[in-house]
């Protein structure tokens, strides 16, 4: 049993994925058919979904614990196989060519938010129905991939962050999976549903809000009005940014909060220094846009802003590409910076920030004192020194990864601007960028190459980037790994 | 005499810099009156320069070695305080305000090359001579603090850059700093006065010729002309290429190899790395210019510009910011990376980046095997995690200075491009950026606030960022007796002995 069992827990979770993904599309089928709006391409990804799911459920096996090779397959074949199929109905159903779908696609499974669309008009309700709800699939996803898997790989530093992930505790991989994803999922499911009817009760109407709620707690940003919050007036904006607020906050501090530890969020340093940076963002950006909008309008758009950037959600409330440069250089620092670790957020995360800072600060005191033992904290936890490297190596190879692919557009033909916060916006997992893939416009004029590229930096940057290029290192493709899990 | 000593070896330092400028100014003033030009400028400083001089060198004392604190303020001082004495000639010489006097002068000690001149007509022969002789004291001085003092005081990695050093391999700052200090200098003057004759050779006029090789060996970039290289052609580019290229390679390396041991050239981990990037960079840029130069032209222009801006020079064979777009972004890339640990370039240095990409695939093989046990190497070296530490703190500092200063920038109405190239090329000492700080820009075009943060991003930049940050610390400003209670100890044990 043991020996059967290895290799085919990538099998298994990809066969689970696609049976509950054909199911899902086969809802979306019926829709479009009740609806009588196209429905083709729902049949046939629902068909195919389901054709593989079967396939590969008789060769998956759960038996035994995953070898971290299988782990990391795994993770890497459900981001790699979900996108492709998602693709379909936008290219049968909708305008998009295949390239144009598959970007489509993957930019709502990783909760990104670029788009493709640049006719609103021609898309279908249930079209941007499915548009929304991959990025709501995307979102749980990522969540539980974030809380229960990658602390129990150590990938990226993710084993401090989450300390203590709800659910009983167990140290096996696939029982913790299934607790801490019923756990967040409840939460996750709440939070949308409560968003949607403070949606419907500050004035959209029903499609949007439900469309909006799906698309505002994965951090995701796909609209289904072309202008995204402009035309939905002042309340809203300020529901949805509440609401983003929860979307860029750990998941699981959030539900220990609901679940009787109020306090649970504000003793998180992560948290208040995510409070901190969305403070400072959006008066930054108040009192760059008060001689264009007034004060009170100003204050709206710089706490919509800030908050739609930071959690790389990428609404926007009013057409950003146009505002002044000096609130672009806010904006890009934002993205950057990104959510926090626990949540759908994309971009580095706030509390890698914090610790580089911390080793910072201690390395220039070393300087005075080179032979002084100084420990970086976070809260009341000593950050150990294996999570100090393992974040400074993601940061370097997400700069590296961000540097590459601007370059890489330049000489694909972009302008500097619009290259720098396409990279920036697909990597971070935000959605619009400035200039030529601005809010109100589209990734649609990039060269193909450009649009490939870009996919390919959307799963790297949702997956944490080190998981994409273990990969290409040698010891990744040597015969299957004698290191178990445990 | 060990207790008096005490807090006096920064202004000893400080007290030989100055002494040293007022010798060269006065030089200079007599070069001034013989060439023609208004010595007065030149005197004035000269006598402003030895009466702050004097005093001080007098009150310092070098017999005690310095603490950690005291080494750091003598550095710290050195560079802002004669930058300072430095804006006097270019207010009386060339009727500039103040705030770009100081920007010319630092861009010159910290041997940076960004200009803040608009009009290269109303500058002086004799004050272009100087300007360009400010950017050859910066290097050399540069270069002695990155091979002798640095590395002693364990600043952003330096400890193993330079682990053969000519000169005797003590732990004592000041026997180590005369040995290697000699040592690097005869090497520079040596490559300064070939580099001189080679552009004679070339068909410089001796005049350019001395001025473009005192700003070419310190890896700095200031040009008397307006229009930099390309008033010259295409025989002095050769010879430009070739000694910013041997500037850019850590002297103590060079040192070894003119001592005759050539080989270890090759050996160079960072030397091979440079070797390659200037390949990559060069061929890319030639890809690109296929069409807006000709033939042998396009070889010319891009191996130039390339060399001249990842060793931190900023000379330009080309006006490179009319250039196509994915000629520009190449540069801007190379203004990261930055020459040779111990030479006179800016930037992040190869040295460092090699550190981080091997760290960086050691962390990504650690993803599958987390409790493997793998060594840092570089070369045939392992690296201490101390260094690699240092090395992270380094780069983070720089690049929140960067992005800091870029943002700031932008806030203050310039444009992304500008302030980004801006940022890049005062931190990393490089010279000139993009847009309108470009090779035939002048720094003039920004706002003052911008100018004066400039200013900082050359002067942290020039002194690895870290050791100027360590200002910002608490601890820094907390009275010295308790940091220094081995010193003292030492002292009253001495004592007792005696008595």
């Amino acid at each position: 049993m043991n020996t059967r069992a290895r290799g085919r827990y990538a099998p298994l979770l990809i066969s689970v994925t696609c049976l509950g993904l054909s199911l899902v599309l086969a809802l979306f089928a019926v829709a479009a058919l009740a609806r009588n709006e196209p429905w083709r391409g729902f049949v046939v990804a629902a068909t195919l979904a389901g054709v593989m799911g079967g396939a590969l459920l008789s060769v998956g096996r759960s038996g035994r614990e995953p070898s971290r090779r299988e782990a990391l397959l795994a993770v890497l074949a459900v981001w790699g196989v979900v996108p492709l199929i998602g693709a379909i109905p936008f290219t049968i159903d909708g305008p998009l060519g295949p390239l144009d779908a598959l970007f489509e696609s993957a930019s709502g499974f990783t909760t990104t938010g670029a788009t493709m669309l640049t006719d609103f008009s021609v898309v279908s309700h249930t079209l941007f129905l499915w548009r929304a709800v991959t990025q709501w699939i995307g979102g749980i996803g990522i969540i539980v991939l974030f809380i229960a898997t990658f602390p129990q790989l150590a990938i990226a530093g993710r084993q401090l962050f989450v300390t203590e992930a709800p659910g009983p505790e167990t140290d096996r991989f696939l029982p913790r999976l299934r607790s801490t994803a019923m756990a967040i999922l409840l939460v996750y499911g709440l939070l949308t549903v409560a968003c949607a009817f403070a949606y419907r009760l500050a004035g959209m109407s029903p499609f949007d809000a439900v469309a909006n709620a799906f698309t505002t707690l994965s951090a995701g940003g796909f609209s289904p009005a072309a202008r995204s919050f402009e035309d939905y007036g002042p309340a809203l904006s300020w529901v949805g940014a509440v609401f983003m607020l929860f979307a860029g906050a750990n998941f699981a501090l959030v539900y220990r909060a609901f679940a009787g530890r109020p306090w649970a969020l504000w003793n998180d340093p992560e948290f208040r220094t995510y409070v901190a940076v969305l403070a400072a963002g959006a008066l930054g950006l108040s009192a760059l846009l008060a001689a264009q909008y007034g004060w009170g309008e100003a204050l709206r758009h710089g706490v919509f802003q800030a908050l739609s950037i930071t959690t790389s959600t990428g609404y926007a409330s009013a057409d950003f590409a146009e505002w002044p440069t000096a609130t672009h250089g806010l904006l890009v620092a934002m993205m950057l910076i990104g959510g926090s670790a626990g949540s759908a957020a994309g971009g580095v995360k706030v509390v890698r920030w914090l610790i580089l800072a911390r080793v910072t600060t201690r390395e220039v005191r070393h300087i005075m004192h080179p032979r002084a033992v100084l420990p970086v904290r976070l809260g009341t936890r000593i950050v150990p020194d294996d999570v100090i490297r393992a974040v400074s190596a993601f940061i370097t190879l997400y700069v590296v990864l961000l540097v590459i692919t601007a370059v890489g557009l330049v000489l694909l033909g972009s302008d500097e601007v619009t290259a720098l916060s396409a990279a920036l916006a697909t990597l971070g997992n935000i959605g619009p960028g400035f200039a030529g893939v601005g809010p109100m416009a589209s990734y649609a004029e990039l060269h193909p190459v450009a649009k490939a590229w870009l996919t390919f930096a959307m799963i790297a940057g949702r997956l944490e980037v080190v998981t994409v290029f273990v990969v290409f290192t040698r010891a990744w493709w040597r015969r299957p790994s004698r290191h178990a899990l445990r | 005499m060990p207790r008096g000593n005490r807090g006096r070896f920064a202004p000893f330092v400080i007290g030989t810099g100055l002494l040293a400028l007022t010798a060269a100014l006065l030089a200079f003033a007599l070069y001034a009156a013989i060439i023609g030009d208004p010595p007065g400028p030149f005197l004035v400083t000269g006598l402003l320069a030895g009466t702050l001089g004097l005093p001080t060198r007098l009150y310092g004392r070098s017999g005690q070695e310095p603490s950690r604190r005291e080494a750091l303020i003598g550095v710290l001082l050195l560079w802002s305080l004669i930058p300072a004495v430095g804006i006097v000639p270019y207010v009386l010489g060339a009727g500039m305000t103040p705030l770009n006097a100081f920007f010319e002068s630092m861009s010159g000690f910290t041997a940076t090359g960004a200009t803040a001149i608009g009009d290269f007509d109303a500058v002086p022969a004799a004050l272009f001579m100087w300007r360009a002789f400010t950017q050859w004291i910066g290097g050399i001085g540069i270069v002695v603090v990155f091979v002798a003092v640095f590395p002693q005081l364990a600043i952003a990695g330096r400890q193993i850059f330079n682990a053969e050093l000519p000169g005797p391999t003590e732990e004592r700052i000041t026997p180590r700093l005369r040995t290697t200090a000699l040592a690097v200098l005869s090497l520079y003057v040596g490559l300064s006065a070939a580099c001189a004759f080679a552009y004679v050779l070339a068909g410089m006029d001796p005049y350019a010729a001395v001025a473009h090789a005192f700003t070419t060996v310190a890896a700095a970039g200031f040009s008397p002309e307006a229009r930099s290289f390309e008033a010259y052609g295409a025989a002095v580019d050769w010879v430009a290429i070739t000694f910013m290229s041997l500037a850019a390679v850590n002297f103590a390396l060079l040192f070894r190899a003119f001592m005759g041991r050539p080989r270890d050239l090759a050996r160079d981990p960072e030397l091979r790395a440079y070797v390659v990037i200037v390949l990559i960079a060069g061929s890319l840029l030639s890809f690109h210019l296929i069409g807006t130069y000709e033939g042998a032209e396009v070889l010319r222009h891009s191996f130039f510009q390339t060399i001249s801006i990842l060793t931190t020079t900023g000379y330009a064979s080309a006006d490179f910011d009319a250039w196509p777009d994915a000629a520009r972004a190449t540069l801007l890339l190379l203004m990261f990376v930055g020459g040779s640990a111990g030479s006179a370039a800016g930037g992040i240095k190869v040295m460092r980046w090699l550190i981080l990409g091997a760290h960086t695939v050691r962390e990504v093989r650690r993803a599958l095997h987390p409790r493997a046990i793998l060594p840092l190497n570089v070369g045939l070296r392992t690296i201490p995690e101390e260094v690699l530490r240092a090395i992270g703190a380094f780069l983070m500092l720089y690049g929140a200075l960067l992005v800091g200063s870029a943002t700031l920038l932008v806030y203050l109405g310039t444009d992304f491009l500008t302030a980004f190239s801006a940022a890049a090329a005062t931190v990393g000492n490089v010279g000139p950026g993009l847009g309108a700080v470009g090779p035939m820009g002048s720094y003039d075009a920004l706002p003052a606030a911008g100018r004066a943060v400039l200013i900082f991003n050359m002067f942290a930049g020039r002194l690895e960022v870290v050791s100027v940050f360590v200002l910002f610390t608490f601890r820094w400003w907390r009275l010295p007796r308790r940091l220094e209670r081995g010193p003292r100890r030492e002292a009253r044990a001495s004592r007792r002995q005696r008595s």
